[in-house]
C-alpha cells in the first residue's frame, strides 16, 4: 500500500525523484527541516533483532517496520558491511545511534527519509580535545522507580543510547559534554558532565502535559486547538485527603462549579452544579463521565429528594464507589461547545473524570496509602439550644399559661419530662403502698428538678471522634506489549454517630494490549462493593397545605442532639435507660437506635472494553463497550422491642387505645375496639435497586495537516445506551429478631394494610433506551485561527411509544484566536500564550416530563369495603403533543493567558445561556382534567462570569509557591413562566420561581413589629372581613399579585463561588491550604415557633428575649408564647407563628467563607528511604473543614450549606487526617 | 453496472432495517405505565368517570338548611360557604376541588370514547360507550348547576354555562370558553339519550356505575331541572314500580343498627336504594356534624323532631347532640400513604342517585301535569317510609291536607314557569320532603337555586345574611386558574 507522508511533504516528493543528482542540495535543506523530522522519528519505535545482516537487509527491515527509507551514496556507504542488531522497542533514533556508533557514518532524518552520508573524518575528534570514556548512570523517576526506555543524547552530536530495564545507561561522553534525558511523559532535562563518575538522573513528570489536553470523554482535544469553555483538575491539586466523595474535593477547585454539601452522609453526595442551575424544574445535576462512560444514577434523585435525607438518599450519588486515588484528571466542561458531544444530555455541564492506568515498559510499581482520620464532636458552644435550667423555665411558663397539664400529658401521643412525671404519679407500688411521685406541687417540683439540672450534652452521648481508615493498595507498569495498572481499596468508618457505620472495598483493573503497532485494546473493570449501616428512618411526608415537612420515629442523631431539648435524659439516677414517651409508647434513644437501623448493601461492579485501531497514519477507529450491574439492598429492622414495634402494640388506656393510628379497627364491626396487628415480633422492611446499564460507542478519528499549516481533525461516532433501573420493596410484619428470624404474622396485619389500601409489596421498572449520532469538525490555520463545528443527533424513549420528540438535533460553532502565533506578539517575549474563543450553540436535556402521549396507570379504588374495590386505569398525565426537549443557547467568549514561562495563568470566561422550553408545573384550568400539569413553558436567561489565575512566583528547587485563585458570579432570571405560584411555594425553606427573579427565589412575609399582645404583624393585603387581619391574615394559599406585599430576599442558590489555593514546599515539606467561598444567597432559618409548645421542643436563646408583658414590644422582636386563652380568642392563631418563621427575620444570607483544607506534607530523607527498601515514604497531616472564616452570625453555628432534615443525612465536618504514602 | 446497483439496493435495506430498529429500540416502554390495549381497560377508565369529590358540604351550607351554632370558630371553609363567599383553594371539600374532580371524571370519560373510536367503535363496547356518556353528561350536569344560572329557555340560550368538554385535551394549555347553558343541556340531553340506550347492566361493582337503573335516575333529576315532566315521569318510573319496597328502610333495617353501622350502610352497595354511590376524596365524615353552620338544634327541630303533617315523628333519627346534631350518612375510609405516620387520604362514601329522589321527582312532575291522584300516591308511599308508627288505614293524606299545611306564600316559590295555587302548595310540599330525605347530602342547594327561594342565614349576635332572588351569588364564581387561562367570570 502505497502512503502519502506529511511534514515536508511536497519537499519529499521533489527529493525522491532528484535524488542522485541533488544530494547536496539536500544537504543545504536539511537543517530546515530538522525538528520536524525528529519529531517523527521519535513516535516511532520498532524491535530489532538480526544477526549479521548487511545493511542493505538492515535497511529493508527498518523500512518494513517503520516506513523510513534510506538514501546514501554507495561511494561513501558500503551497502553490504555486515552488521548485527539486538534492540527491542526502541526509535529508529537510537537504533541508527546503536548501529553507527563508532563508525565514521552520520544520518539525517528528513521526513520518512534517512539520508546517510560518511563522516568527514577527524572533524568531531578536533573538536573534542577531552578524552572520551564510558560514563554510566541511572535514570529514575520521581518515586525513585528505574525508568527504561528514557534516551540519552549528547548535546549537539548524534551521539545517544537509552536507558534498560533498571534504568541504567552508558555512553560515551567527555567532560564537559551536556547530556539530555528525554522520555515520552516526562519533562527533558539536561545535565552537565562534570567527572568521570556514575551519575543518576530523576527525572520529573510532565504534569503540564496532562493539562495541555482536554478530555472530553469523546475525544482527546490539546488546548492549544481547544476552544471550549473546561477546567482542568490533576490529582495531585484535587485530592484532600480524608474526604472520601471524590465531588466533594471539587469545591473551590474551578470557577463556576458551585458544590453544596447539602449532607455530609456517606453516599449522598453533595448539590453540583455547573453555571447555576438550568432547568427551573428539572434536574439540573451535571453529567459524570468516568473513562468516557457516562455513570448512570441508581436512583433518579432531584433536589428535593437528595435534601430530604429520606435513606435512598443514600444510594443517590453517581460516584460513590470511585476510589479517589485511582484519578488522574478531571476536566470539567462548562460551555455549549465543551459540552457539545453530549449533545440532549448536556444541559447542566459534564465532569470528565479520566483515571490512571499503567505505562507500557515501565517497572512495576506498589504504592500503598493510609488515610486516617478522626472527627470533630459538634459542641453545643456551635449551637444557641437553651439549656436544661432554661428551658425548665419556659415550662414553667407553658404550664402557667395551661399546658402540660395533668392528666392529659400521661395520654399524649408524644411527651417529655412532664409525662414521665405523670406516669410516676400514677405509679402505685403496692409493697410500699406509695405512688412513685405524691402528687403535689413540693413533690412534683422535687422530682422536676432533677431534670432541670441534667443539661444532657446530646452530642457527647450520640457522637464519637471515631477514627476512619482508608487503605489503598495499588501496582502499575507495563511490559513490552501491555501496560497495567491495579488497585485495591479499603475503606472503613466506624461510625461518627452510635448509629452508622460504613465499609466499602473497591478495585480497579486497566489492562492494555498492544497487539501490534495499529491495534490497541484496553480491558478494564472497577467493582465497590459496600455495606453502611444507618439509622432507621421513613421517608419523611409533606404537608403541602400548612407548608411543613415531617417525618415519624425520627431518629437520625444529629438532628436528635439538635431537637431533643436537654432536660431528657438518656439514663436515669441509677444508670438505668430511661424512657419518655413517642407515639404513645415509650422511647429511650440508645435503645431505638439499637433496634431500628437500617443496613445497606452495595455491589457496583462495570467492565469496560476499549480498542483502538489505527487504518491508515490519519485514521483511527476506535470502540468503546461498557457494561455496569448495581445492585443496592436495604434493610429496614424494626425489633420487636423498638418504640415503633411498641406504637404498634400501645393501647394502655381507653384513650390511648382509641387515638393510636397504628392499631387496627375492623370496618366490618365497627363498634369493636382497635386491636394491634402486630402482637408480636418487628418489622422487616425491604428494599432493592438494581441498576443494568450497556453502552457501546463506535468512532472514527481523522487527523492530518497539510502544507503545515492547514490542520484539520474530524470525528463521526455513533452510540448506543441501555439502561434498567428497578426498585421493590416489601414489608413484613412480625419478624422475631430475638426468636431466630422466625416470623409471627396474625391476618388482621393484611386486614389492615390491604383495608388502608396499602400495599406490602411492590415493583417499579423504569428503562431508558438512547441512541445517538454525532461528528465535530476542526479546522486550525497555522495553529493560529481554529474553527470547531459539532453536531449530534440525538433519540430517546423517553416518551414511549410517541415518535413525537423523540429524536433531537444540537448543534455548536466555535472558533479559537491564538493571538500569540500573530506578528505583533511573536517578539513580546513575557507573554507565552494568548489565545481568545468563543462558542455558540444549543445543548438539551430530555426533561422530567414523559406525556407526549397520555399515561396511564393503573391503580385500585379508594372504597372503604374491600369486597367493592375495583382496578382502574387513571390518566396519570394528559397527553401534550407539544412537549420538546429542554434547550438551552449558549454563548461564551473566553481569553486565555500565559505569561513569563506560564508563571503566571490567566483564563477568563464570561457566558450568557438562554434556556427555552424548560419544563415547569403549571396550574391549568382544571378543564382537560388535570389540574396541575407539567410542559415546557419557561424560558430562563443566566449570565455569568468566571476568572481563574494561577501564579507560581516562586520556584527554585528548594523553595517553590504556587497559587489559584478562582472567581464566578452569575445572574440569573426566569424570563417566561406559566405557573402562579403560591404564597407557600415562595417563603418556605426552598424558595419558589416567579417570573423577573432568579430560580428558588425566596420571599418574606414582612414583619412590622409585635403588637401589645406580644403578637407579630406583618404587612398584608387588606381584607375588610378579618381584623385580626395584620396578625393572622397570612393566607399560604395565596396567587394574587403575592409579590406585591412579599418581600424578595434573594435565591436559595448561590450567585457566587470562589476559591483560593495555595501550595508551599520548602525542601521536603510541603504546606498548602483551601479556601472556598460562596454567596449571594439566602437562608431562612428553621422553623422555631409555633402557637403552642411541649415538654419536648427545643428553645434557642432567641426565646430568652421573648415578649412577656406589654412593653416589651419596643425591645424584642420574638412573639410571645401564646396562652391557651390566646389560642382560641384568636382563630387560626397558628398562621400568625408560620408567617413567623416564613417572615424576613427568619431569613439571613448564605455568604460564608469557610476553610476548607490545611495540609501538610513530608518527604521522608533519600537515604532512610533506600534503607528501608523503599522509593516513596511521605506522610501527610491535613484538618478538613477546619473553621468558617466568615458566616452571617445570625445562623448560630448552623452550618450554611447543610440542609437539616434529618432521616439519614449529616452534616460535613471538622476533620483530622494523617496519611501515610509508601512506594515501592 | 448491475453489481453496482444491487450493492446500493442492499445498502438501502440495510439503512431502513437499520433505521426501523433504532425505532423499535426507541419505543421501549420508559416505566410501569399501562397502555389501552383492550375493552377491559376501557371499562377500567370508566371506573374513575364519576367526580371523586364532595360537592354536599359547600351545597348543603350554602342551603337554608343550616343556621348559626354558635359554639365553635368556624372554619375558614365553612364560613365561606354560609356567607356565599368566593374561596378558591384546592383542598378537600372546596369548590375548585370539586370543579377540578368533575373534569377529570369526564376527560376519563372522553379518553374511554376516544379508545373506543381507535378501537372501531365495536358492538361489542356499546355498554362501555354508554356508561362513558351518561358519566360525561353527568359531571357536565353537575358542573352547570353549581357554577351558573339555573336552567330557563327563556334565558338560557345567552346565559354563560360551563365549557361542554368532548375530547381529551392533547397540548399543554388548550384554551376553553364558556358554552351557552342551552348548549350545554343539549349536550348532557344527546349524551344522556344515546347512552341510556347503551348502557348495560354488566359490571363488576353495578352501585358504582351508570347501570339503566341509575342513568334513568339521572335522566328524571335532568329532566326535573328542564321542566320537561313527562320525561320525568317515564324515567322515574322506569326505575320505581313498587316505592314501598324500593326507598330506604328506615323503619326497618336501619332501625335496628347503632351509629356506625348505619353510616357504613348508608353510601354502601348492599342498600338497595342506592342506585349510584361514589368514594370521594373528602374530609367531610369527620366536619359534617361539628361544622359550626350546620344542624342547630333550632333547624333539627324544625326539620326533624317537628313537621311530619301526620303529626307523628319522623323516621329520620337525629344523633349527636347538641352542637353535633347529624344524621348517620357518612363513613369515612381512610387511605394511609404512610402506615408509620398515619398519613394518607380520607375518602367518604357518597349517594349521588336514590330511589327515594326519584319517587319525589315523580311526585313533583304528576303535579306539574295536574295529576294530583298520581302524586298523592307517590307522596303517601314515602310517608309510609318516613313516618314512625305509620297506620296505613289512618294515615292517608289527601290534597286537601297538602294544601291547609302548606298555604300559599305569595312570590316564595318562582321557578322559570308558572305555578298555580294547588301546584304552589304541593311542590313546597315535596320540596320540604326532599329537604329532610337528602339532609346533609346538598339537593337542597339545586331546590333554592330551582325555585329562586330568598333565604337568610342567621349570625349570632350580627345581623342575619339575605341572599336574594336573583342574587348572582347563586352561582359559584368560576376557579381562579380558570379565569386566568381566559374563562369568563361570574358577575357579582
Amino acid at each position: 500500500m502505497k502512503k502519502q507522508y506529511n511534514n515536508c511533504h511536497c519537499l519529499g516528493n521533489l527529493l525522491k525523484f532528484d535524488l542522485k543528482m541533488k544530494l547536496t542540495a539536500i544537504m543545504l535543506i536539511l537543517s530546515l527541516c530538522r525538528i520536524s523530522a525528529s519529531i517523527y522519528s521519535q513516535n516511532t519505535k520498532i524491535t530489532l533483532n538480526l544477526n549479521e545482516v548487511t545493511y542493505q537487509e538492515l535497511f529493508k527491515e527498518i523500512k518494513k517496520k517503520t516506513e523510513f527509507k534510506f538514501f546514501f551514496k554507495n561511494s561513501e556507504i558500503n551497502s553490504k558491511d555486515i552488521v548485527s542488531i539486538d534492540v527491542n522497542d526502541k526509535y529508529v533514533e537510537d537504533i541508527l545511534d546503536i548501529i553507527f556508533k563508532g563508525k565514521d557514518i552520520s544520518y539525517q532524518i528528513l521526513g520518512k527519509q534517512i539520508i546517510l552520508k560518511r563522516e568527514k573524518p577527524k572533524i568531531a575528534r578536533t573538536i573534542s580535545l577531552q578524552e572520551e570514556f564510558n560514563l554510566e548512570g541511572n535514570v529514575l523517576d520521581e518515586d525513585g522507580i528505574p525508568l527504561l526506555g528514557i534516551s540519552v543524547l549528547i548535546k549537539n552530536t548524534t551521539k545517544g543510547t537509552i536507558t534498560d530495564f533498571d534504568g541504567n545507561f552508558t555512553i560515551e561522553a567527555a567532560i564537559g559534554d551536556v547530556l539530555l534525558f528525554k522520555g515520552l511523559g516526562f519533562k527533558s532535562i539536561e545535565v552537565v558532565v562534570k567527572d568521570k563518575n556514575a551519575i543518576a538522573v530523576q527525572l520529573l513528570e510532565d504534569v503540564a502535559a496532562l493539562q495541555e489536553v482536554v478530555v472530553s470523554g469523546y475525544d482527546k482535544t490539546s488546548k492549544r486547538i481547544f476552544t471550549g469553555a473546561s477546567s482542568s483538575i490533576i490529582a495531585q491539586d484535587l485530592k484532600i485527603d480524608g474526604l472520601v466523595d471524590v465531588s466533594q474535593m471539587l469545591e473551590g477547585r474551578a470557577a463556576g462549579v458551585n458544590i453544596q454539601n447539602v449532607t455530609g452522609t456517606f453516599g449522598s453526595g453533595p448539590k453540583v452544579t455547573i453555571r447555576g442551575a438550568s432547568s427551573v424544574f428539572g434536574d439540573t445535576r451535571p453529567l459524570w463521565v468516568i473513562d468516557g462512560v457516562i455513570q448512570e444514577d441508581i436512583v433518579n434523585t432531584d433536589f428535593d429528594a437528595l435534601i430530604s435525607g429520606d435513606a435512598s438518599t443514600l444510594i443517590s450519588s453517581s460516584i460513590s464507589g470511585l476510589n479517589a486515588n485511582d484519578i488522574e484528571k478531571i476536566d470539567i466542561l462548562k460551555d455549549a461547545s465543551a459540552t457539545s458531544l453530549y449533545g440532549a444530555r448536556a444541559l447542566n455541564g459534564v465532569i470528565v473524570i479520566t483515571t490512571k492506568g499503567g505505562k507500557r515498559k515501565s517497572k512495576l510499581k506498589v504504592n500503598y496509602s493510609l488515610e486516617q482520620t478522626v472527627r470533630d464532636i459538634p459542641r453545643y458552644g456551635n449551637y444557641d439550644i437553651l439549656n436544661s435550667k432554661e428551658t425548665v423555665s419556659i415550662f414553667n411558663e407553658l404550664e402557667a399559661k395551661g399546658f402540660l397539664d395533668f392528666p392529659s400529658v400521661a395520654q399524649n401521643r408524644n411527651g417529655g419530662i412532664y409525662t414521665i412525671l405523670a406516669q410516676q404519679i400514677n405509679a402505685y407500688d403496692s409493697s410500699s403502698g406509695q405512688f412513685g411521685v405524691q402528687n403535689n406541687v413540693e413533690s412534683r417540683n422535687q422530682f422536676l428538678q432533677q431534670y432541670e439540672q441534667a443539661n444532657t450534652d446530646w452530642f457527647k452521648q450520640l457522637f464519637r471522634s471515631s477514627l476512619t481508615q482508608n487503605h489503598t493498595l495499588s501496582f502499575s507498569g507495563g511490559g513490552e506489549n501491555n501496560s497495567f495498572y491495579t488497585s485495591l481499596s479499603f475503606f472503613n468508618d466506624p461510625g461518627w454517630t452510635i448509629a452508622d457505620k460504613v465499609s466499602r472495598l473497591t478495585y480497579k483493573v486497566k489492562n492494555t494490549y498492544y497487539l501490534s503497532d495499529k491495534f490497541k485494546l484496553t480491558l478494564g473493570s472497577n467493582g465497590a462493593i459496600r455495606d453502611q449501616d444507618a439509622p432507621g428512618t421513613f421517608n419523611r411526608e409533606e404537608d403541602s397545605f400548612r407548608g411543613s415537612v415531617s417525618r415519624v420515629f425520627d431518629i437520625n442523631p444529629f438532628n436528635y442532639a439538635l431537637s431533643t431539648n436537654r432536660t431528657i435524659r438518656p439514663r436515669d439516677a441509677d444508670g438505668n435507660l430511661e424512657y419518655y414517651r413517642a407515639n404513645w409508647a415509650p422511647f429511650n434513644i440508645f435503645n431505638e437506635l439499637d433496634n431500628n437501623t437500617i443496613e445497606l448493601k452495595v455491589k457496583d461492579i462495570s467492565f469496560q472494553l476499549e480498542g483502538n485501531y489505527k487504518i491508515t497514519k490519519n485514521l483511527d477507529y476506535d470502540f468503546l463497550g461498557s457494561v455496569r450491574y448495581v445492585v443496592s439492598d436495604r434493610d429496614h429492622n424494626i425489633t420487636e422491642n423498638s418504640n415503633v414495634a411498641a406504637a404498634y402494640r400501645s393501647q394502655e388506656t381507653t384513650i390511648v387505645r382509641n387515638s393510636n393510628v397504628f392499631l387496627y379497627r375492623d370496618p366490618n364491626n365497627p363498634t369493636a375496639p382497635p386491636i394491634s396487628v402486630l402482637p408480636q415480633g418487628g418489622i422487616y422492611r425491604n428494599t432493592s435497586n438494581e441498576l443494568t446499564n450497556f453502552y457501546v460507542r463506535n468512532s472514527i478519528n481523522y487527523a492530518n495537516t497539510f502544507n503545515q499549516k492547514h490542520e484539520l481533525s474530524g470525528l463521526l461516532g455513533q452510540e448506543m445506551r441501555y439502561i434498567d433501573r428497578e426498585e421493590d420493596f416489601f414489608i413484613g410484619y412480625g419478624l422475631q429478631y430475638d426468636r431466630g428470624l422466625t416470623p409471627f404474622t396474625i391476618p388482621e396485619v393484611f386486614a389492615k394494610t390491604l383495608g388502608e389500601k396499602n400495599d406490602y409489596f411492590g415493583l417499579e421498572s423504569e428503562k431508558e433506551r438512547t441512541l445517538g449520532v454525532f461528528s465535530k469538525l476542526t479546522y486550525a490555520y497555522d495553529s493560529k485561527y481554529v474553527l470547531s463545528v459539532t453536531g449530534r443527533y440525538d433519540g430517546s424513549n423517553r416518551q414511549g411509544r410517541s415518535k413525537s420528540s423523540r429524536w433531537l438535533p444540537t448543534g455548536t460553532v466555535s472558533g479559537k484566536w491564538n493571538m500569540k502565533r500573530e506578528r505583533f506578539l511573536e517578539n513580546v517575549d513575557f507573554v507565552n500564550s494568548l489565545g481568545l474563543r468563543a462558542s455558540y450553540g444549543l445543548t438539551a436535556t430530555a426533561g422530567p416530563a414523559t406525556n407526549s402521549l397520555a399515561i396511564f396507570r393503573n391503580d385500585i379504588t379508594n372504597r372503604l369495603d374491600i369486597n367493592s374495590r375495583e382496578r382502574f386505569l387513571n390518566i396519570d398525565e394528559l397527553q401534550n403533543s407539544e412537549l420538546t426537549w429542554e434547550k438551552q443557547y449558549e454563548t461564551n467568549i473566553g481569553l486565555d493567558f500565559g505569561m513569563y514561562e506560564n508563571k503566571v495563568l490567566f483564563s477568563a470566561d464570561v457566558y450568557q445561556r438562554k434556556g427555552f422550553d424548560l419544563i415547569d408545573f403549571v396550574r391549568s384550568s382544571g378543564v382537560g382534567g388535570e389540574f396541575i400539569k407539567q410542559g415546557n413553558n419557561s424560558d430562563m436567561e443566566t449570565k455569568g462570569i468566571e476568572l481563574s489565575i494561577t501564579v507560581k512566583p516562586i520556584n527554585t528547587p528548594n523553595f517553590s509557591w504556587s497559587s489559584t485563585l478562582n472567581l464566578s458570579a452569575l445572574d440569573q432570571k426566569i424570563t417566561a413562566l406559566e405557573n402562579k405560584p403560591n404564597v407557600l411555594d415562595l417563603v418556605d425553606q426552598t424558595g419558589g420561581n416567579v417570573v423577573g427573579f432568579p430560580r428558588q427565589s425566596l420571599f418574606s412575609f414582612q414583619f412590622t413589629g409585635l403588637d401589645d399582645r406580644g403578637l407579630p404583624n406583618y404587612i398584608l393585603p387588606e381584607d375588610l372581613g378579618n381584623e385580626e387581619n395584620s396578625v393572622t391574615g397570612a393566607n399560604f394559599q395565596d396567587v394574587d399579585d403575592i409579590t406585591s406585599y412579599l418581600k424578595y430576599e434573594g435565591s436559595i442558590e448561590p450567585t457566587k463561588t470562589a476559591g483560593f489555593s495555595n501550595t508551599f514546599r520548602y525542601k521536603s515539606f510541603s504546606l498548602s491550604f483551601l479556601v472556598s467561598a460562596s454567596g449571594g444567597n439566602k437562608i431562612r432559618l428553621d422553623p422555631k415557633f409555633a402557637q403552642s409548645y411541649s415538654d419536648l421542643n427545643v428553645f434557642t436563646s432567641e426565646f430568652k428575649n421573648r415578649w412577656i408583658s406589654p412593653g416589651d414590644e419596643a425591645l424584642t422582636n420574638v412573639p410571645v408564647i401564646a396562652s391557651g386563652r390566646l389560642i382560641n380568642e384568636i382563630p387560626n392563631l397558628f398562621r400568625a407563628y408560620n408567617a413567623y418563621n416564613f417572615s424576613d427575620v427568619r431569613v439571613v444570607d448564605g455568604d460564608f467563607i469557610r476553610m476548607k483544607n490545611i495540609s501538610l506534607s513530608y518527604n521522608f530523607p533519600k537515604l532512610l528511604i533506600e534503607d528501608l527498601g523503599l522509593n516513596t515514604f511521605n506522610l501527610k497531616l491535613s484538618t478538613t473543614n477546619p473553621f468558617m472564616i466568615y458566616s452571617d452570625s445570625r445562623l448560630n453555628g448552623q452550618d450554611p450549606e447543610f440542609f437539616r432534615s434529618g432521616g439519614v443525612s449529616q452534616p460535613i465536618t471538622r476533620q483530622f487526617t494523617l496519611s501515610l504514602n509508601l512506594g515501592f | 453496472m448491475n453489481k453496482l446497483y444491487t450493492i446500493k439496493i442492499g445498502i438501502l435495506i440495510f439503512l431502513a432495517f437499520l433505521a426501523a430498529s433504532c425505532e423499535d429500540y426507541l419505543s421501549e416502554i420508559p416505566d410501569n405505565r399501562t397502555e389501552i390495549d383492550s375493552p377491559e381497560k376501557i371499562s377500567e377508565l370508566l371506573v374513575i368517570a364519576y367526580p371523586e369529590a364532595n360537592y354536599m358540604d359547600f351545597a348543603e351550607t350554602m342551603s337554608d338548611n343550616v343556621s348559626d351554632k354558635g359554639n365553635t370558630l368556624p372554619t375558614e371553609l365553612n364560613l365561606a360557604n354560609y356567607r356565599w363567599e368566593d374561596i378558591d383553594i384546592d383542598d378537600l371539600d372546596y369548590r375548585v376541588g370539586y370543579w377540578n374532580a368533575c373534569y377529570k371524571a369526564i376527560a376519563q370519560a372522553n379518553q374511554a370514547l376516544a379508545s373506543i373510536e381507535e378501537l372501531g367503535d365495536l358492538e361489542s363496547l356499546a355498554p362501555q360507550k354508554g356508561e362513558a356518556l351518561l358519566a360525561r353528561a353527568y359531571s357536565h350536569f353537575m358542573l352547570v348547576n353549581f357554577w351558573a344560572k339555573h336552567y330557563d329557555p327563556a334565558t338560557a340560550a345567552t346565559d354563560k354555562g360551563i365549557p361542554y368538554v368532548l375530547q381529551p385535551e392533547e397540548v399543554f394549555i388548550e384554551t376553553y370558553t364558556r358554552n351557552t347553558v342551552q348548549e350545554v343541556y343539549d349536550f348532557i340531553e344527546a349524551d344522556l339519550v344515546a347512552g341510556l340506550k347503551l348502557v348495560s347492566n354488566n359490571y363488576q361493582e353495578p352501585k358504582f356505575h351508570f347501570t339503566p337503573e341509575a342513568g334513568n335516575a339521572f335522566a328524571s333529576r335532568f329532566y326535573l331541572f328542564k321542566g320537561d315532566w313527562e320525561n320525568v315521569i317515564k324515567h322515574s318510573s322506569n326505575v320505581i314500580t313498587n316505592p314501598q319496597l324500593q326507598l330506604r328502610d328506615y323503619l326497618g333495617t336501619y332501625a335496628e343498627l347503632e351509629y356506625s353501622q348505619r353510616t357504613a350502610l348508608y353510601a354502601s352497595d348492599s342498600d338497595n336504594a342506592n342506585l349510584l354511590v361514589v368514594s370521594a376524596n373528602s374530609l367531610y365524615s369527620r366536619i359534617f356534624a361539628s361544622n359550626n353552620f350546620g344542624l342547630s338544634s333550632e333547624k333539627a327541630n324544625e326539620l326533624f323532631f317537628t313537621g311530619n303533617i301526620l303529626g307523628k315523628a319522623w323516621a329520620y333519627d337525629v344523633f349527636g347532640g347538641e352542637g353535633f346534631n347529624n344524621l348517620p350518612k357518612f363513613a369515612e375510609f381512610f387511605r394511609v400513604t404512610n402506615v408509620s405516620a398515619g398519613i394518607g387520604n380520607p375518602y367518604v362514601g357518597l349517594v349521588l342517585f336514590s330511589t327515594d329522589e326519584l319517587l319525589l321527582n315523580r311526585a313533583e312532575a304528576y303535579v306539574m301535569q295536574n295529576n294530583y291522584e298520581a302524586a298523592l300516591e307517590d307522596i303517601n308511599a314515602f310517608f309510609s317510609v318516613r313516618t314512625e308508627a305509620y297506620d296505613s288505614s289512618t294515615d292517608v293524606l289527601v290534597k286537601q291536607d297538602l294544601l291547609d299545611s302548606y298555604p300559599v306564600v305569595v312570590n316564595e316559590y318562582t321557578p322559570f314557569y308558572s305555578l298555580d295555587n294547588d301546584q304552589t302548595s304541593f311542590v313546597k310540599a315535596i320540596a320540604e320532603l326532599k329537604r329532610r330525605e337528602f339532609y346533609h347530602e346538598g339537593l337542597r342547594w339545586f331546590d333554592v337555586r330551582r325555585f329562586d327561594l330568598a333565604i337568610a342565614h342567621n349570625l349570632i349576635g350580627g345581623t342575619d345574611l339575605l341572599l336574594e332572588k336573583g342574587d348572582n351569588r347563586r352561582q359559584l364564581q368560576i376557579p381562579n386558574f380558570a379565569i386566568e387561562r381566559g374563562l369568563e367570570k361570574n358577575p357579582r
